[in-house]
């Protein structure tokens, strides 16, 4: 650590034991629980003061955000009709032969 | 034997079915597939990998029918027979080989950012990449491990909530929460270096 980080270091100290200076590691470990409002109001409220006065928490939950609805926009194609013939005629077909099956056994002694 | 209507609920259907009455096994077949396709297709991203899914879940589902307890809904049931396909489907696949660590935040040891986080947010004009961006979202939960990919299509993709989303897995909800969270930690420092190293733009 160069001498500059150790004086930035101390500089911040006084700061780091207040319950309302939440650091950005406990703010990123809280963001799913506060996207989905299941943070007890205080904790949701220390972490908005952080984010107040921390742009890369601000950036870090806006894309964090924005990455789950990426994730949603992903539209997946209907089922093609050609497969769900092609399905049940698999199935009707797997069907018989196990049953036949079955019945072969049954009529075993 | 009347065939089955639109109207009959999954309980009916399945009850017809357990006394024996083959016909309705086609309307659930019908009610469902779509459900499972998309799964399918979500979870593997291969037309081939999701036929064989398909198969493998109803021919479980007439199988196991007899041993469906009604505890829970059908449709959860026969969900959790549907994830558990495709995840065996993706696990047989192999590790995965790339390292996540290096797209999870950075911090100091003080628990600040390492460096700082920009907004890539996408504005009105870039909303021309969006055919392009859609395609590197898909490769990244493709590239994510098996149980943190379909944590994430089950919560952020289906829309299940965290109970849901343990139920048809079959882990505790504590479990879906760490997993969706990592899961979503790793593919923003995917879309951020895409977004921001215009050199990774193909």
């Amino acid at each position: 650590m160069t001498f500059w980080e150790r004086f930035a270091r101390w500089v911040r100290r006084p700061f780091r034991g207040r319950r309302s200076m939440m650091t950005c590691r406990e703010q990123v470990d809280l963001l799913a629980d506060y996207l989905d409002g299941a943070l007890d109001p205080e904790v949701a409220g220390a972490l908005e003061q952080h984010l107040d006065g921390c742009p890369s928490c601000l950036n870090f939950i806006k894309t964090y955000k924005a990455t789950t609805v990426l994730v949603r926009d992903i539209a997946c194609e209907e089922m093609p009709e050609e497969l769900m013939n092609r399905l049940t005629s698999f199935l009707k077909a797997k069907i018989r032969q196990e049953k036949a099956g079955g019945d072969r056994r049954e009529t075993q002694p | 034997m009347a065939a089955a209507q639109s109207s009959d609920s999954d309980q009916d259907l399945v009850e017809r079915l357990k006394a024996g009455e083959e016909a309705v096994f086609e309307a659930l077949l019908a009610r469902y597939q779509g459900k499972v396709y998309r799964l399918a297709m979500s979870f593997t991203r291969n037309p081939e990998d999701a036929e064989e899914v398909l198969q493998d879940v109803f021919l479980t589902v007439y199988r196991k029918i007899g041993s469906f307890d009604g505890r829970s809904a059908f449709g959860t049931w026969l969900y959790r027979i549907a994830v558990n396909a495709a995840l065996m489907k993706l696990r047989g696949r192999g590790p995965i080989q790339e390292s996540l660590e290096e797209y999870l935040p950075q911090f100091t040891e003080d628990g600040q950012h390492a460096r700082m986080v920009v907004d890539w947010t996408p504005g009105p004009e870039e909303q021309l990449l969006r055919q392009e961006r859609t395609q590197v979202v898909r490769e990244a939960i493709e590239a994510l491990p098996p149980d943190y990919k379909a944590v994430l299509v089950l919560r952020d993709l289906e829309g299940l909530s965290n109970e849901e989303a343990a139920e048809a897995m079959g882990i505790s909800v504590l479990a879906v929460k760490a997993r969706l969270h990592r899961a979503r930690l790793v593919l923003r420092g995917k879309l951020e270096r895409y977004m921001t190293e215009p050199g990774t733009r193909q």
